[in-house]
């Protein structure tokens, strides 16, 4: 994991100028934490009905109160609800690529890119667990830096 | 309509009718509908497809064009693909001389253009005016990335994640057959009746027959759907013109009555059950307890069948089986043109293809053309009730999430 993590991080290189431009970023901001040794994903809890969001949420849809939601870091396990494998992707992604949803211990039944595209080795109801990984490559060649589910063997 | 169910998710009470006296709203009646030929057509300027189809609809009529009052024209990806975010509708009506009336746009994701027929609808049953015009445009064949999945609009973070619309559905395919042994052959069953039907549609973008073996042995684009039973896109248009009941056989002795219009976005649940779409489900809801028409009643439909997997899952949801119940449905030819529900005489998305925000205004003509009996070699016999059904469009959610719109129009004899 930590020899990952390292891969990622130094994904830096000088352009003819000798700038430094940042050739990864994250998919988007505060889904996950990173960098970090032991990322999970950022979710939320209302403090009122217990009920938990993925991703953070600005207000609690069943309570309509102000300052109701705490941060909470997401269970790293999970089991597999369903899933398919694109044979063909849309631009950027290089197929094949499995997609699926995975229920969290917490509640939640959350939206995630698998790491696995051999159907003989996905099956619902496994054991999946999150990896934080390169999930595609922009046009200029920049890392989009994503969460992904694999299974656990 | 406005009426909402306690509980969304229990089976809705076809008992309770809200019928249309109480609403206080007036009938209203399709007297005029065209559409023009689906296809791909990178050649042609998105106009075009509207201008035909409202001249059609107008003429369908026998109706001057300086009474019409106000038009909504619905589409979906204009914005993006052609510059043209807003002024379909006024550029359409421009080349044909109408002028000066109320236009606006109406988007809405796959059901745009039910979505603006609805809008026609509330216009003349509200009062407010007699006669109304609803158009639905889209011309896709002048995308990027063509041959690769389209992406849906509204859904920026799914989107870069590996999202697509195909996704969707094939993700529910796995979960529907893992739930209720639904089977590939059954799903391959959906575009092979569609695909036949579709021979005597002169509209529909494919006019040939596929084979079992033809569906299920296409190339895989996402699994387990494939090739044959994935829409293919399109580009086109439809309309159709609206009055109220009381005028409408000054124009047509033979006026189809709009019998509901019903709208829903997406249906917030905690750890959704994937096999079934509760935006359909409620919008059938309010359009059965808005017309006092059950499922059962429904002679004739033309449902979203984006994918092969969807229309057996729509069967469900509206009504038609029981829950679960969709796959063994098509196999007994149930929903054959001879069937006890006719759905998708058309050849449906499968065959037509689907320039967005012009189906369901399709599915508006083909259901106009069966009660009133004039759609050849397609025909359903005699039949009384007709249904349309559109729902697309997803909510930028990573937690499970719904279609995010939603449409049931009912119309009757």
């Amino acid at each position: 994991m930590e020899n990952g993590i390292k891969k990622v991080l130094e994904i830096t290189v000088s352009d003819n100028r000798g700038k430094i431009e940042k050739r990864s970023r994250v998919v988007r901001e505060g889904l996950f934490d990173w960098p970090s040794e032991n990322p999970s994903l950022v979710g939320a809890r209302c403090k009122k009905c217990k009920e938990v969001f993925f991703p953070k949420r600005f207000i609690c849809p069943i309570c309509f109160q102000e300052d109701t939601l705490e941060e909470i870091h997401l269970s790293r396990k999970g089991k597999l609800y369903t899933f398919c494998i694109l044979e063909r992707g849309p631009m950027g992604f290089d197929p094949p690529y499995a997609v699926g949803y995975i229920d969290l211990p917490e509640g939640v039944r959350i939206y995630s890119i698998l790491t696995e595209a051999d159907m003989k080795k996905l099956e619902i109801g496994m054991e999946m667990e999150l990896v934080i990984e390169s999930i595609r490559k922009t046009s200029d060649g920049e890392e989009i830096i994503g969460y992904k589910f694999k299974p656990v063997l | 309509m406005g009426k909402k169910s306690s509980d969304i998710n229990s089976n809705p009470s076809y008992k309770d009718v809200e019928c249309l006296e109480e609403s206080g709203m007036r009938e209203v009646s399709v007297i005029g509908v065209g559409m023009t030929p689906f296809g791909k057509f990178p050649e042609r300027n998105v106009l075009e497809f509207g201008v035909e189809a409202c001249f059609k609809a107008i003429k369908d009529a026998n109706m001057d064009p300086k009474f019409i009052q106000v038009a909504y024209a619905g589409h979906a990806r204009t914005g993006q693909l052609q510059g043209r975010e807003c002024g379909i509708g006024q550029s359409v009506l421009w080349e044909l001389g109408i002028t000066g009336i109320p236009i606006s746009s109406v988007g809405n994701f796959c059901s745009s253009g039910s979505t603006a027929f609805r809008e026609a609808w509330i216009a003349v049953a509200s009062g407010m005016y007699d006669v109304a015009l609803a158009m639905g445009v889209e011309q896709l064949s002048v995308r990027l990335g063509k041959g690769r999945p389209l992406t849906s609009d509204g859904i920026e973070l799914l989107t870069s994640l590996g999202f697509v619309p195909a996704t969707f559905f094939a993700n529910l395919a796995v979960r529907h057959m893992y739930e209720y042994g639904t089977t590939k052959e059954q799903m391959a069953l959906v575009a092979v009746k569609n695909r036949k039907n579709a021979c005597f549609n002169p509209y529909a973008q494919y006019q040939e027959e596929v084979t079992m073996e033809e569906v299920l042995g296409s190339p895989m684009i996402v699994y387990p759907l494939t090739l044959f039973s994935c829409c293919p896109t399109g580009d086109g248009g439809a309309a159709a013109v609206l009055c109220s009941k009381e005028i409408a056989k000054r124009f047509r002795s033979d006026p189809i009555d709009v019998a509901a219009c019903a709208l829903s976005s997406g249906v917030y649940q905690k750890k959704k059950d994937y096999t079934t779409l509760f935006v359909t489900k409620e919008a059938a809801r309010q359009a059965y307890e808005f017309s006092g028409i059950s499922p059962e009643d429904v002679d004739v439909a033309e449902v979203h069948d984006c994918f092969s997997i969807s229309e057996l899952v729509h069967y469900e949801d509206l009504g038609f089986c029981k829950k679960g119940e969709g796959g063994r449905m098509i196999e007994t030819g149930a929903t054959n043109i001879d069937g006890k529900v006719a759905v998708n005489p058309s050849g449906g998305l499968l065959s037509k293809g689907h320039p967005l925000g012009a189906t369901g205004m399709a599915q508006v003509a083909e259901i106009v053309w069966q009660l009133r009996g004039e759609a050849k070699g397609r025909q359903v016999e005699n039949p009384n009730v007709g249904l349309t059904h559109c729902a697309g469009g997803f909510q930028e959610s990573l937690e499970l999430a719904e279609v995010s719109s939603c449409t049931v129009l009912l119309f009757k004899k």
